[in-house]
């Protein structure tokens, strides 16, 4: 008799039961489905930072995604992109958080320097930080589409289909996006032509 | 084409056909403003790239891989995986999970008859299925109902026992609170004719099922028996 998994660390081989082996033998399912899980890990983990601006919340929130979605993986179309489904739950995931306990993101630069780690030099680190600092300036549902559109290259459709919005709603905000963070990383010289607004 | 923020949107964001892009790129060439304008659109995404790009190749932490190998996936999921190409009617999902959690059990209903239900996250036999595992010998197998094929020790010192029914072939295991499945699969439908002898129409996933469980070899008639004789208790 098994007792509920919930949180505890209980090790793999005891929690795998006969029925989780018959489903191993059937198509590899589950063991395919962890291994998409993981190798989506890097990704999942640059857009919770994107997201959360330091890498403690970021871990939180990729952890909390990875449960909820296996959780719930029966809520899963196979016919679907496993990566933009957990993107998904992680979106849900930090808005809850932020409206339950009014999380704000701290500034990137204070206890957090996974993001500028990254930069070779002195100046280019100063530049990166200056536009990650800029990102957490936006307003959520624009930094979420950044997030998706920019730095992880989502295709509009996709991203729509992520937060669940229509296309047009994803383009907006990320026009709106750009004129803020172009605003803050190159100055006022860095509006749009005035024909085009 | 006339240029809007739109299109140039678009073509910074990849979001063009290589025809629509190479016209767009050859307006902007009487355009230098807009391609300035553009090009620095261009530095910001690369910018905003770059910032996270430590993340992808940053060492994933142990807590992460555990999550992603331990967590249990849905007993809705597991089930559905089990039951393959069964009807969906057929399984009563409506259950909360808490109900679940406190080993309520599930009643799986199959043409009639329960066979199954889920108890405590396990699959369990029950009613006509959980009576012939107990009781039916392969040789002496009735007319109606399901079928037992072979019986045989596992890797466990539990008994475990084949069988099938007109559109499921499985295999259970004996615990202490019942025959837990371990294996189901819907049966291949040329197969059905084939209902009543020891393990044929037994599904492929069955069959490897039973190969990585089994130690030793099957029971033979006087073995199934005793076992039986024992309450298939491993003494």
């Amino acid at each position: 008799m098994r007792i509920a998994a919930g949180r505890s660390r209980v090790p793999a081989w005891k929690k795998r039961d006969r029925l989780t082996v018959v489903a191993q033998v059937k198509d590899a399912g589950l063991e395919t489905i962890r291994a998409r899980m993981t190798a989506a890990l890097p990704r999942l983990r640059r857009f919770a930072l994107s997201l959360a601006g330091n890498a403690a919340d970021a871990d939180d929130l990729v952890q909390d995604t990875v449960e909820r979605a296996l959780r719930n993986l029966h809520k899963w179309k196979p016919d679907t992109k496993l990566e933009s489904w957990m993107f998904r739950i992680a979106q849900n995931l930090w808005i809850d958080q932020l409206r339950a306990r009014k999380v704000r993101a701290a500034d990137p630069l204070e206890n957090q320097d996974v993001a500028l780690d990254g930069a070779r030099d002195a100046e280019a680190k100063l530049t990166f930080a200056d536009t990650a600092r800029a990102l957490q300036r936006l307003p959520e549902e624009q930094r979420t589409v950044v997030a998706l559109v920019l730095i992880e290259g989502i295709a509009y459709r996709e991203a729509a289909e992520i937060l669940n919005v229509p296309i047009g709603t994803v383009t907006s905000r990320l026009a709106r996006a750009r004129e803020a963070l172009s605003a803050h990383v190159f100055g006022k010289g860095a509006a749009i032509p005035a024909d085009l607004t | 084409m006339t240029l809007s923020n739109e299109i140039l949107m678009a073509l910074i964001d990849g979001e063009l056909s290589p025809d629509e892009a190479a016209r767009v790129e050859a307006e902007l060439r009487a355009r230098p403003d807009l391609a300035a304008y553009v090009e620095q659109q261009r530095e910001l995404r690369h910018r905003l790239h770059a910032s996270f790009e430590e993340m992808m190749n940053a060492p994933l932490p142990q807590a992460l891989r555990d999550a992603v190998e331990e967590t249990r996936p849905s007993l809705r999921w597991r089930i559905a995986q089990a039951f393959g190409a069964i009807p969906r009617g057929l399984i009563w999902t409506g259950v909360p999970a808490a109900a679940l959690a406190c080993g309520v059990f599930i009643g799986v209903v199959l043409s009639g008859n329960t066979l199954m239900g889920v108890r405590d996250g396990s699959l369990m036999a029950r009613g006509s299925l959980a009576h012939a595992l107990d009781n039916q010998l392969a040789a002496a197998g009735p007319a109606q109902g399901p079928q037992i094929g072979i019986s045989f020790r596992d890797h466990n010192n539990h008994y475990c026992r084949t069988f099938t029914t007109p559109s499921l072939g499985g295999v259970a295991c004996r615990e202490a609170d019942g025959w837990q499945i371990a294996a189901l699969s819907q049966r291949a439908p040329e197969t059905e004719g084939a209902y009543g002898t020891a393990t044929s129409g037994m599904p492929d996933v069955v069959r490897q099922a039973v190969r990585g469980m089994i130690a030793g070899a099957p029971l033979d008639a006087a073995g199934e028996a005793a076992a039986r004789e024992q309450g298939w208790k491993v003494p």
